[in-house]
């Protein structure tokens, strides 16, 4: 094969093997098979966005999850992103947000900037419940595990508060 | 110190607002222009949108089966070349079947008309009429009424000469309408994913929510129409069966076609019954017959069939439906008819969803 034919195919390969990477190590996804993963890639999104664009704002209806493919974000509170009043936590490769929206169109909880340019998979609620209609045993899977993750983090949540509760009765 | 920094605040304040009105008025004048622009391509290019908007429908219609068969394992190429096969067949075994059948009787409604049975005909209902409404005076009078209904007649037939020769025009284009269709229904997600990849990203949940919902929207309309002009057309066959009335098929298949436009639809599929049925006999009883027939066909349309398979669309004012209707007439025919209705109700889901993106969304900063 030509090299230049070879380099464009192995960097087709190399991006798709990549994206089979970071979606096997995102929770909601890890149990699944290559070719389960290849249903996800076939629905999902790729954004670029700039430094200081925003990826969406607190209170927007939530449509679906991103998972960082490169770059950094960060979740704040806030209406100015160079001024955050709380940065709730700074994201990077691999990293995923917004995956309750999968589940309702419920408000957005924190706003989302990109600190670089960055480079986004979106997986949307509309698309997964079409994928679940055709593969209803894939869609088992996965909202098994985001029950079960939904499920840890009130956990968190419910630890967090007796913790606090416990300091005020001190 | 405090009022010169309120002032700049009032300032800063009505920047934003001036800069949120100007932004709204560009995109305003864009959504117009766009909307023109569409109308314009539809007109310009009349033969190939009326292709596009049969192959869009057949997608539409075929895409649950597509689903189907996903969920059985096989892949969507696999499934949409499994069903095109299918339908191939089917196709071509009813074409063997009932083109035959329809040509014959298209043929011999032509051969009837032609005849000299119609002058006969109009002469026989001058003579009745002449008789029966005697009280009217002068001879003149009823020679006018007579005259009325025999150019009305013969402005039907054309018209319905002109449905038949399109409809066989459109056959003509099955070649074409598959091949769009297959592509379709086999990269429509792909197709879909392409658009919304050209969306800026401050737009790109909204549109999605968009996209998602007029697809919806239009594939639930869509299906449910068909559904129901399939049941009317079969409801009217039998009927027309029963009251034997020739060209049953024909008029009937006509009935549950046109049964698709609101309000206009089933006066337009009760009239071929009734003129055949005047000629055949030119009795009254059969069209007494024919309109209890038709009105009872309506009503289980009405109560039963349409609220069980049309799924609920976006409410439209009477008024409004029947502006859009003949708007859609004007534009592009009979089709333009058929599909004035859900191209209303997704334009109106549009404007409702692009408000609750502007109220929801942070789309002017």
């Amino acid at each position: 094969m030509h090299p230049m034919w070879s380099n464009v195919f192995n960097q087709s390969g190399n991006k798709a093997e990549d994206l089979y990477q970071i979606l096997s190590r995102i929770p909601i996804f890890e149990d699944l098979s290559k070719r389960e993963l290849k249903e996800f890639i076939r629905i999902s999104h790729k954004r670029t966005y700039k430094p200081g664009e925003i990826i969406f704002w607190k209170g927007e209806p939530g449509v679906g999850m991103y998972i960082v493919q490169r770059g950094d974000v960060s979740v704040f509170i806030g209406e100015n992103p160079q001024k955050p009043e709380i940065v709730f936590a700074s994201l990077s490769q691999g990293d995923f947000f917004g995956e309750l929206a999968l589940l309702d169109d419920a408000p957005r909880s924190a706003s989302v900037v990109a600190k670089e340019t960055t480079e986004l998979i979106g997986i949307f609620r509309p698309d997964l419940f079409s994928l679940f209609e055709r593969k209803p045993a894939l869609g088992v899977k996965v909202l098994l595990k985001l029950a079960q993750l939904v499920g840890k983090r009130l956990k968190f949540t419910n630890r967090d508060l007796e913790q606090c509760k416990q300091n005020q009765d001190k | 110190m405090t009022a010169p920094k309120e002032k700049l605040l009032s300032v800063q304040v009505d920047r934003t607002e001036l800069h949120k009105i100007f932004h709204i008025l560009i995109l305003s004048i864009a959504a117009l222009l766009s909307i023109w622009a569409l109308i314009e391509i539809v007109v310009q290019f009349r033969e190939l949108t009326i292709l596009f908007v049969l192959s869009a429908l057949l997608a539409y219609l075929l895409d649950p089966v597509v689903m189907f068969l996903e969920t059985r394992g096989l892949s969507r190429t696999l499934a949409t070349l499994l069903i095109f096969i299918v339908l191939g067949v089917l196709i071509g075994w009813g074409l063997y079947v009932l083109l035959p059948k329809i040509t014959s009787q298209v043929t011999s409604i032509s051969n009837y008309l032609q005849s000299g049975n119609m002058k006969n005909l109009f002469a026989n209902w001058n003579m009745i009429l002449q008789e029966k409404l005697a009280f009217l005076g002068s001879p003149e009078t009823v020679q006018n009424v007579t005259t009325k209904i025999q150019s009305a007649l013969v402005q039907f037939q054309q018209g319905l000469f002109k449905l038949a020769i399109s409809l066989f025009s459109a056959l003509s284009d099955l070649a074409i309408i598959p091949f769009i269709t297959y592509f379709l229904i086999k990269d429509g997600p792909a197709m879909k994913k392409a658009l919304i990849k050209a969306v800026p990203n401050r737009y790109f949940e909204m549109s999605l929510n968009l996209i998602h919902k007029t697809d919806k929207q239009l594939g639930n309309y869509i299906r449910g129409q068909m559904i129901d002009a399939f049941l009317v057309g079969v409801l009217s066959i039998i009927a027309l069966f029963i009251l034997h009335i020739h060209y049953y098929f024909f008029i009937g298949s006509i009935a549950g076609l046109a049964n698709m436009i609101p309000y206009f639809g089933p006066i337009v599929g009760a009239v071929p019954a009734i003129v055949v049925s005047l000629t055949q006999t030119s009795s009254l009883t059969p069209v007494i017959w024919i309109a209890v027939a038709f009105t009872v066909i309506q009503l289980i349309d009405n109560v039963l069939i349409s609220p069980l398979v049309v799924a609920k669309s976006v409410e439209i004012h009477p008024l409004l439906v029947v502006v859009v209707v003949l708007i859609g007439g004007q534009l592009l025919g009979i089709l333009g008819m058929l599909i004035a209705v859900p191209t209303t109700s997704i334009l109106i889901v549009i404007v409702k969803e692009i408000i609750f993106g502007f109220k929801n969304y942070r789309i002017l900063g």
